[in-house]
């Protein structure tokens, strides 16, 4: 027997074809392996930040002013001599609690919403989806300023801010999707047999939306670090010295022509962040985990 | 979303059927091209009304005096004066008289600037052409960095590369992009000027900063587009038919992830603007994007509702073209229509 | 018949594996000029895949073995990609299954007909001429006999009816004037009206001394068209002669199998006269269609079901057979007429009343996949139903037995009890459908409502599905809708028929009268059409 030249365009785009349904599409890639990691040491930094450093973040010292970065000061120094690298790590507990906190108040606010927009007659159902298509019409973070504008800057304004701004996205997937559910052969099913309406929706439809709600909302809760850093680079979140990454980018603008460390690991540690995130989330909705 | 499974086949094929059983009714004539027009206008201006209507009852909300923000924190003004000033803008009237005037004021044109003190419709007029001259060479760039990633990416040895590279664009924060370029090609390498004041080549690093976030998402779109297709049944015939790649990328896919990705524009104008506030501070340049975070830490609530209203009339016509491109596009969508 | 001329392929010793699984096993064959051959099996029988490798193309990952494969007498186990191009649509064409996907919707019929054309033709011209692309595209619509050949050229493939795409699917694969086409299951996705004309569009092509390789899960549809039928089963070829031979005689017990699973058109006696259990009193239903304008989905259309009876309801896609089954469910309420259940009213009633009667009439639909929660297990499923019964009668003690009559319902349908833990996707489309019948069982229903309950799944599982469908209703006494696009099917459990096209019914009586004397031109023309196999 002889082995054939066997070569289509589609060999070459491996992982395209056949979505990790099996076994061997739930083997983790090095690099998700290497995400979770990172997200894993993230985590402990939020919870335990004296584990990665001793230093404390507030802690100013004038003559390490502007300081490159050293063995002693990794990420070298701020204005007031304040360790860059303490600052990243102790900053990571506020934003990656806001970007936590925003997304999972966008999605509760934006599941109930979409699920009773759904279900709702077809009046309510409308006025609901035109609302939210007037707020899906503006930028996500021009919304936050408007918010942030209204309920006033600050940590909770900041959550609050990115969290509306996050929460329409949700509505309209939660009410579509309810809406595919809701017309499900098996929600045909249970009407049929009888089951009163408030248990299908309960049984059915509300676990039937959250799976892609789910999803989303991983890969969301980049974007919501990415936003909230933005607007407390304007000024709107925690008040300055306090250490949260997008004050630490803002102080870096300010020294950027002498010092640019103080700008870059603080957002080198964001988008670290964003891709690790990113990287699992997407493993896991082609993984089917979630759906 | 029933799960994939080996003889799911059959099912499909009865449900296409079905589907297309019912389209020979879609040859019926289309509604009136000048009463889908007038749906569309109208739909745009309840749009407008509704946002501006949104962004009054928010910002009303806010605790303050309006006046402060006229006069400035720093100023004492004796009662009387406050008072006449207040009178002389309507801010004694009750909340519903007070939103209509502005509603009115707003259409003809005549709303003043609280802090500026001039007509919002001028400081708009002003402040437009440098973040015109921006988001434009922006989206230039964006266009152009992309067309380069998906061509790279037909090489299979270059994709993962490509899209590691498109994925951490995609993940930062605009504005430190702006910082890290400006850190390095401005203050560094002394490329290009760090002053806004210095004419086009200022404006290369803030356009390109606003570009490469855009870049990561429309070459990732796209050749998701194009795998879309390439797995579709017709691009199965298409390849029987003997053609050759390049021939299938050109005929076939390259028009359905050029669909794909023109629905995506409405996002992209959107992250061009909400981008432009942060460039713009970044890089301490003139435009809206910096008169709206003036105006909106300065609560000043004319110039907020004037801001709103472009916005959501930029999105409408940017959505209508993208409709009528779409439709040129996909019969199925002019059809459906 | 086949009057068989030089040999256009010959495959021997062909086996395709992904990874470890060898999908299709040491498979050979050959087509001759002007011959047909049909490969038949069911879904993952490696057919599919069979046929792809006379044109080079697999799906990602396959790799693939032959001692021999040659198309046109040349060796293509060599064959590069840029080899493979130059014989694909030149000398092997393909036809797939459906061409609404098939072919590219956002490119006109015309550009996708002559593409094939403009490939192998055009290199070595310059540049063709329009006035020459369109008269070759016109030639090729006519010859496979597509009315109005320059309107349908500027059309785009979803302004076309079912069976013009179809053809003009067929006319983008005769382009490059292949000798051999691949055929895989052009038939399946068409009503049977189309799909017969279709068939004799192939057999002309046929004669005109094309080879054909005719892909299908349908021994009674390729009966008529092909010279030589093999069999495939878990990827092998386990018996492949001349199609009158081994439709009369057939050797493998699998071939056997198949073969008594098609469903042959019978009349049953009139059965049940006992009091309606449910009737339909002119019901109509509307919808808006879309531009303006209403669509009559169901348009009038009355009819009395007793104890005892089954009403099989005939009729083609978008007859408005579906949206009956859920007019008379009430799921959808009728615009005009009105629903009588049990001889009181039923489409009238505000849902909250309904409920408490919903267990007399239950459902089994077409789909299998999507009316099982795919979150919940089968257990989940049949105590959801099981629950409902209890509600009336104290609840508490019921939940004990549940399980209990949870096994009890799975083995009536022929399933073993160890699916109850089971999720969905776990399971065949066969014994999915048979969960979806347990669970209607479980609201120990008198009317059963069937929407086509056997066409998604394989026909020597429709053979069993049927039959469990024929037990379940002689042992509980239960009356029936059955709903098909399929005569044989229907007149297999029906007592009395019912036709209907576009919304109204043409046609209803006892199946001996609608089958056996026809009165009206479409319900005749459904018969004729019907695919059968040659009686023995």
């Amino acid at each position: 027997m002889t082995l054939l030249q066997w070569r289509t365009r589609g060999e070459s785009q491996r992982g395209r074809g056949r979505p990790g349904r099996g076994p061997r599409g739930w083997l983790p890639t090095p690099g998700v392996i290497a995400a979770s990691l990172f997200l894993v040491v993230l985590m402990a930094a939020v919870l335990v930040p004296s584990l990665f450093s001793p230093l404390d973040p507030l802690r100013a010292d004038a003559s390490a002013s502007l300081d490159a970065p050293s063995a002693e000061h990794w990420f070298g120094t701020d204005r007031a001599g304040r360790d860059v690298y303490a600052r990243v790590v102790h900053g990571a507990r506020a934003s990656l609690g806001v970007g936590l906190g925003a997304t999972a108040l966008a999605l509760v606010a934006g599941l109930i919403i979409g699920v009773v927009a759904g279900l709702a007659p077809k009046m309510i159902d409308a006025a609901v989806s035109r609302s939210i298509e007037v707020l899906m019409a503006f930028p996500e973070f021009l919304l936050a300023l408007v918010v942030i504008a209204v309920v006033g800057p600050g940590e909770t304004g900041l959550l609050v801010a990115v969290a509306s701004a996050a929460m329409p996205a949700y509505a309209r997937v939660a009410r579509n999707q309810t809406l595919v559910v809701r017309n499900a052969g098996y929600v045909r099913a249970a009407t049929v047999l009888g089951v009163p309406p408030w248990r299908s929706a309960l049984r059915h439809i509300v676990p039937g939306t959250l799976g892609p709600l789910l999803v989303m909302a991983i890969l969301g809760v980049g974007t919501a670090i990415v936003s909230a850093a933005g607007l407390s680079f304007l000024g709107l979140g925690p008040a300055p010295p306090s250490p949260e990454w997008g004050v630490i980018l803002s102080e870096g603008r300010n020294t950027l022509s002498t010092a640019w460390w103080v700008a870059v690991f603080p957002g080198l540690a964001i988008m670290a962040a964003v891709v690790s995130i990113g990287t699992v989330g997407r493993h896991l909705k082609t993984g089917g985990a979630v759906a | 979303m029933p799960p994939s499974s080996p003889d799911g086949g059959r099912a499909a094929k009865r449900v296409d059927t079905r589907r297309s059983a019912s389209q020979t009714s879609l040859s019926a004539p289309p509604t009136s091209l000048v009463a889908r027009a007038l749906g569309r206008l109208g739909g745009m201006l309840l749009v407008m009304w509704g946002a501006t209507t949104a962004g009054f009852i928010a910002l009303r909300a806010i605790p303050g005096d309006p006046v402060d923000v006229m006069l400035g924190v720093t100023a004492s003004v004796g009662e009387s004066v406050r008072q006449q000033i207040r009178v002389e803008w309507g801010l004694d009237e009750p909340p519903v008289v007070q939103y209509f005037t502005v509603l009115g004021r707003l259409v003809t044109g005549e709303l003043d600037s609280y802090q500026l003190r001039q007509p919002v419709m001028t400081v708009i007029a002003d402040q437009a052409m440098p973040t015109l001259q921006l988001t434009g060479l922006a989206l230039v760039f964006a266009l152009g960095l992309a067309t380069v990633g998906i061509l790279l990416a037909r090489l299979p040895a270059l994709r993962p590369m490509v899209s590691t590279f498109e994925l951490a664009l995609v993940s930062s924060p605009t504005f430190w992009i702006g910082l890290v370029l400006l850190a390095v090609f401005g203050y560094q390498l002394r490329w290009f000027p760090t002053a806004a004041s210095a004419g086009l080549p200022a404006l290369v690093l803030p356009a390109l900063t606003l570009a490469l976030p855009l870049t990561g998402i429309v070459s990732q779109v796209f050749r998701q587009g194009i795998g879309h297709a390439e797995s579709q049944p017709f691009a199965l015939t298409a390849r029987a038919r003997g053609i050759s790649d390049v021939r299938l990328l050109s005929r076939h896919s390259l028009r359905h992830a050029a669909g794909e990705t023109l629905t995506l524009s409405g996002y992209l104008v959107g992250s061009l603007l909400g981008g432009a506030v942060l460039v713009e501070t970044v890089f301490a340049r003139q435009g809206l994007g910096a008169v709206t975070v003036r105006a909106i830490l300065g609560r000043d609530l004319p110039m907020v509702l004037a801001l709103i209203a472009l916005a959501a009339a930029v999105f409408a016509v940017i959505n209508l073209l993208v409709d009528l491109l779409v439709a040129r596009i996909d019969p199925r969508v002019r059809m459906a229509g | 018949m086949g009057s068989a001329g030089r040999t256009v392929t010959r495959v021997r010793g062909l086996s395709i594996r992904f990874g470890d699984a060898v999908v299709v096993d040491d498979v050979a064959f050959t087509v001759a000029a002007g011959e047909c051959l049909a490969i038949v099996g069911e879904s993952g029988s490696g057919k599919t895949l069979t046929g792809r490798a006379l044109l080079g193309l697999a799906p990602p990952g396959a790799a693939l073995e032959a001692t021999e494969l040659t198309v046109t007498g040349l060796d293509a186990r060599r064959y590069t990609e840029r080899d493979w191009r130059r014989v694909r649509g030149s000398r092997v064409g393909l036809i797939a299954q459906d061409a609404l996907v098939a072919l590219d919707p956002l490119r006109r019929v015309g550009a996708e007909v002559i593409e094939a054309f403009e490939v192998h033709a055009a290199p070595g011209r310059a540049r063709m001429d329009a006035a020459m692309r369109r008269s070759r595209v016109i030639d090729l619509l006519r010859r496979v006999a597509v009315p109005e050949p320059e309107l349908r050229a500027r059309q785009y493939p979803l302004e076309l009816s079912g069976g013009l795409r179809q053809r003009a699917l067929i006319a983008s694969a005769l382009s490059g004037d292949p000798v051999l086409l691949v055929a895989d299951e052009p038939t399946t996705a068409l009503d049977v009206t189309v799909q017969r004309r279709v068939l004799e569009l192939l057999a002309e092509l046929k004669r005109s001394g094309i080879g054909l390789l005719l892909i299908s899960h349908d021994l009674a549809a390729v009966a008529q068209l092909a010279d030589r039928i093999a069999v495939m089963h878990h990827g092998r070829i386990v018996e492949s002669r001349p199609t009158r031979e081994l439709l009369s005689a057939p050797e493998h017990p699998y071939t056997r199998m198949l073969l008594d699973a098609v469903p042959r058109p019978d009349v049953r006696a009139e059965a049940g006269d006992g009091e309606v259990v449910l009737e339909a009193r002119s019901v109509s239903k509307r919808y808006p269609a879309p531009g303006r304008g209403v669509r009559r989905a169901v348009d009038g259309v009355s009819l009395q079901l007793r104890r005892g009876q089954t009403l099989g309801i005939v009729g083609e896609s978008g007859s408005g057979k579906s949206t009956l089954a859920r007019v008379l469910l009430a799921l959808e309420r009728p615009d005009h007429g009105e629903v009588l259940l049990e001889g009181a009213p039923w489409s009238v009633l505000p849902e909250r009343r309904r409920r408490t009667r919903r267990h007399a009439l239950q459902l089994i639909d077409q789909d299998p996949f999507g009316s099982l929660d795919p979150r919940f297990t089968i257990a989940h499923v049949l105590h959801e139903a099981l629950r409902l019964n209890d509600t009336g009668n104290g609840g508490r003690a019921g939940a004990r037995d549940r399980v209990e009559r949870a096994g009890a319902l799975l083995a009536e349908v022929g399933l073993e009890t160890g699916l109850l833990s089971r999720r969905p996707h776990e399971l065949s489309g066969g014994q999915r459908q048979r969960v979806a019948i347990a669970r209607a069982l479980a609201r120990e229903p008198r009317v059963l409502v069937c929407d086509e309950p056997v066409s998604a799944l394989d026909v020597s599982v429709q053979a069993q599905v049927l039959e469990l469908l024929e037990r379940l209703r002689d042992e509980r006494r239960l009356s029936m809708v059955f709903i098909s696009h399929d005569l044989a099917v229907v007149s297999r459990l029906a007592d009395h028929v019912l036709v209907m096209r576009d919304g109204r019914a043409v046609e209803q009586g006892t199946a001996r009268e609608v089958l056996r004397h026809p009165e009206h031109p479409f319900t005749r023309e459904l018969l004729d059409a019907a695919p059968r196999l040659p009686s023995p």
